[in-house]
């Protein structure tokens, strides 16, 4: 297996007037393809700015980073378009990367109706429930058809309920595609069940504190 | 496995309650129909009965019976709209120049950080101000007093719009940034149309300010309009055209507004 995912010495600062914050250092780690890896570490500790840095959002201060695939990415609220009917917002990504085919508008409306929103199409987001956005941001995501998933807490909005049904949802989904993914969480147990592997951080400038793997055998076969 | 939405049917309290909230409205409207056709009446009487100077105040029939005659030889339809007209020139072209200007100044903050105290100091001016100098720039003709209604609403356009721009959610431009989006689809996707009851509210505020730019050029140049009807109607004494100038600005403000109103729940309504 080749890695999809690596970083090697990765160090990033943020830079503002009242002085330099140091967000991430010396940071190693790689993700091998259809692995589900799970970041943990404190809250600010610098998640995020990792998954910005491998979208290609902000360079690296120093160190380097390799991509080896298109990176879908997740944020942690839908961020749906609220002027935008769910069909239009789960297009979004294709019509920004100019890729509005017949083929892959019928891919949109397929994942749309597979994963329970077809009679949603023509609505407007705020007539959907907080898990079914998160569903719709997921298939504007899957759309684009990445080779990596980049999630960045895409739980942690919704109440409890709704965030153990949506991570065991979006999980089989993530599963049943073969993606690669890589979730920033801060939710321990949320990470154990999700993922194959677990990189623990330390507290801010994160560092590499654990990488632990969880081979159970479920995720891989729903029971 | 997925849930469903369920739309709850209508229990006799919610239907009740519907009802209070219908009853409610209806008494409202019918107080403030009320009291305007009190403010006539009190002011009709008034006048015949001496209480005030007819003279000076004029009296409700007077007025109607005024416009009457101006309508019968068309003079009123042509004050009309020659005011309607550059108002409207006047908050349309406000509006779209205010919008662009804000563009240009969302799209580079170096322009924004340096035209701001500018900005400041232009919006707390009163434009009004200003009319006399663009009167002997531009001449003596609607030219002028369409840009002094254009002056008085694209400072606050841009601001408003500029406001609303920048406090447009940094996660909605991240999602864009993710897909490969550069500025151009920021604008087009999210900032723009985001904005878009930002940029009608801006119309809104427009509509009475191109009035008051549109009154004051007309009282300064003296043509045609109602402002100039105003104007030489109380140099001449004839309280009645000047009040009746006044009456029919209301009337007009109120059905600007209203158009508004409706190109606003249009807009709303379809989105992009």
């Amino acid at each position: 297996m080749r890695p999809m995912l690596s970083l090697l010495d990765v160090t990033l600062s943020y830079h503002s007037l009242s002085g330099e914050t140091k967000a991430v250092s010396h940071l190693s780690f790689s993700v091998e393809e259809g692995e589900f890896v799970t970041i943990v570490g404190p809250s600010g500790c610098g998640k995020s700015s990792i998954l910005s840095m491998l979208a290609g959002l902000i360079p690296p201060s120093s160190g380097s980073l390799s991509v080896n695939g298109n990176i879908g990415y997740m944020l942690q609220k839908d961020h749906l378009l609220e002027w935008r009917t769910i069909r239009r917002n789960a297009q979004l990504g294709l019509e920004l990367q100019g890729k509005l085919t017949p083929e892959n508008i019928a891919f949109v409306d397929h994942m749309l109706d597979q994963y329970g929103l077809g009679d949603f199409k023509d609505r407007f987001p705020s007539e959907l429930s907080g898990g079914m956005r998160q569903r719709a941001a997921l298939i504007r995501t899957l759309a684009v058809r990445p080779d990596i998933l980049l999630l960045d807490e895409p739980f942690s909005a919704l109440d409890y309920q709704t965030r153990l049904s949506v991570a065991d949802e979006i999980g089989t989904i993530i599963r049943k595609e073969g993606k690669t993914a890589l979730l920033v969480s801060h939710d321990i147990s949320e990470a154990i069940s999700l993922s194959d592997r677990v990189i623990v951080l330390s507290g801010r400038p994160a560092r590499l504190k654990k990488s632990t793997p969880f081979p159970f055998p479920w995720k891989t076969a729903p029971p | 496995m997925w849930r469903e939405i369920k739309r709850p049917p209508v229990s006799a309290q919610q239907a009740a309650f519907l009802r209070r909230l219908k009853l409610r409205r209806y008494t409202i409207y019918t107080i403030q129909i009320l009291l305007l056709v009190g403010f006539f009446l009190l002011w009709e009487v008034a006048a015949r009965k001496g209480w005030v100077d007819a003279f000076l105040f004029s009296q409700p029939t007077e007025i109607w019976a005024t416009a009457v005659e101006m309508a019968e030889n068309g003079m009123l339809w042509k004050h009309i709209g020659v005011t309607l007209a550059e108002t409207v020139a006047g908050f349309v072209l406000g509006t779209i120049l205010g919008t662009l200007t804000a563009i240009l100044l969302w799209w580079n903050r170096m322009i924004s950080d340096v035209a701001e105290p500018y900005l400041v100091v232009l919006n707390a001016l009163p434009k009004t101000a200003l009319a006399p100098i663009i009167i002997v720039w531009l001449g003596n003709g609607k030219t002028s007093i369409i840009v002094v209604a254009l002056l008085t609403s694209v400072i606050v356009t841009i601001m408003t719009v500029l406001n609303g721009f920048l406090q447009t959610d940094e996660e909605k431009i991240k999602l864009i940034r993710i897909f490969g989006g550069g500025k151009w689809q920021i604008l087009k996707k999210v900032v723009f149309p985001a904005n878009i009851p930002c940029m009608v509210n801006a119309l809104k505020i427009n509509v009475g300010l191109s009035f008051v730019g549109v009154i004051v050029g007309e009282f300064l140049v003296a043509q045609a309009g109602l402002g100039f009807l105003i104007i030489y109607g109380s140099q001449v004494f004839k309280l009645s055209w000047v009040l009746m100038s006044v009456v029919i600005l209301s009337i007009l403000a109120a059905l600007l507004y209203e158009a508004i109103n409706l190109l606003e729940k249009r807009i709303l309504k379809k989105r992009l």
